[in-house]
């Protein structure tokens, strides 16, 4: 571990707990190539290597009350990146489950009344739940982050990863149709 | 969506926060408060009459203090468990998980030296299930309240933690209440509630302390 790039990546992880944005934008571009590669040599998975590399720029935004200055940063850092690969290959086998269950009930049945619903159900509980609230039930982006305590931006970056998530699920549906 | 519109909406959404104190001195803050509550609520329920005089039984001052090594060593876990980076020590579930072996031990031994039971009471010790809940109560939502304002990740875990940490300090109390000192009431209705409630930890932890 370089020093210099530990007390780099702490200074910035300090001043951006004290509201610099322009520290924190610095750090957050910083950290994303460094995520890219933890995540890299985890898993032969490149096509989550930027899923989890942003899931894991949102919980450390979350969580960076819970930083402590006088500690090292990348054993914080890489903490959460471990988790959050780990849930990620969680929800993807869960998902990938759900979309072969659900392509064996279409084999035997054309009517696929409740494929909505079985690509709602394979999202994460988040992305579901903000999505049923804009769409389902209506509510503004205000609202829904007034409900959820999130932020509107984290409103708005969580309904549209969820809204990638469908299109993908669907046009790898229509293409095996 | 690509890296940088995810960290363009982080920058705007970056208030200054106010950093979390230090794991140690949250515990430590929570573990005097839990005390506090168990002891009162103890007085409040009336101690058992002979509480005094087991201040010379070797058998129930170790068993307390394996329970206090297990409140201590749970309380430390779980608030450890609760800040990223922190949950990497193996310490962190070692600990408890010697303090549970240990009053464990320190029951089964005092059934070894008691011998066969003369008369079994068969009688159930439900008073017992619902002191350790009442008294181990206050504490554990006090501890999900403040665990909640950090950042768990080992959700299920930490969940353990507070509920092991929570409920033994509550089977503490339960003992200076509880006349019966007989080794297999106390595994019974003192131990079992705590290791059942300790796993309710563990499954209401993955979805109290989700993001």
């Amino acid at each position: 571990m370089e020093p210099a790039l530990e007390r780099r990546l702490s200074e910035g992880m300090r001043h951006a707990q004290d509201g610099d944005r322009r520290a924190y934008g610095e750090l957050l571009r910083e950290l994303a190539p460094l995520l890219g590669g933890f995540v890299r040599a985890r898993t032969d998975r490149a096509d989550w290597v930027d899923d989890v590399v942003q899931e894991t720029l949102i919980s450390l935004h979350k969580s960076r009350h819970t930083y402590d200055p006088d500690r090292p940063f990348l054993p914080w850092l890489y903490s959460i990146a471990r988790h959050r690969l780990i849930d990620h290959a969680r929800n993807q086998r869960r998902r990938e489950e759900l979309e072969r269950m659900s392509r064996d009930e279409r084999h035997e049945s054309p009517v696929a009344a409740s494929e909505s619903l079985w690509a709602l159900e394979s999202l994460p509980a988040r992305q579901r739940d903000i999505i049923l609230l804009l769409k389902a039930d209506g509510y503004s982006v205000a609202e829904v982050a007034e409900r959820t305590g999130l932020s509107r931006s984290l409103v708005k970056v969580t309904a549209h990863r969820g809204y990638a998530k469908l299109r993908a699920m669907f046009l790898r549906g229509s293409h095996e149709d | 969506m690509k890296t940088e519109d995810v960290i363009r909406s982080l920058i705007t959404d970056a208030a200054p926060v106010r950093r979390l104190p230090a794991a140690g001195g949250r515990g430590a803050r929570w573990a005097a408060a839990a005390s506090a509550l168990v002891v009162a609520g103890a007085l409040a329920l009336g101690p058992r009459p002979d509480l005094a005089s087991k201040a010379g039984d070797a058998h129930f001052l170790t068993e307390a203090a394996a329970l206090l090594l297990l409140f201590a060593a749970a309380a430390r876990g779980a608030f450890q468990l609760s800040v990223p980076g922190e949950e990497r020590s193996p310490a962190t579930i070692a600990l408890p998980a010697a303090a549970l072996a240990l009053w464990l031990a320190a029951i089964l031994s005092h059934a070894w030296s008691a011998g066969p039971a003369a008369a079994f009471d068969p009688s159930p010790g439900y008073r017992c299930v619902w002191r350790v809940l009442l008294l181990g109560a206050s504490p554990a939502v006090i501890g999900v309240i403040l665990v909640r304002r950090a950042a768990p990740l080992k959700r299920g875990w930490t969940g353990t933690l507070l509920g092991l940490a929570a409920f033994s300090a509550a089977a503490l109390g339960t003992r200076a209440l509880c006349p019966i000192d007989r080794p297999e009431h106390v595994l019974l209705w003192h131990v079992v509630p705590v290791a059942l409630l300790a796993s309710l930890g563990a499954a209401l932890g993955s979805w109290v302390f989700d993001e």
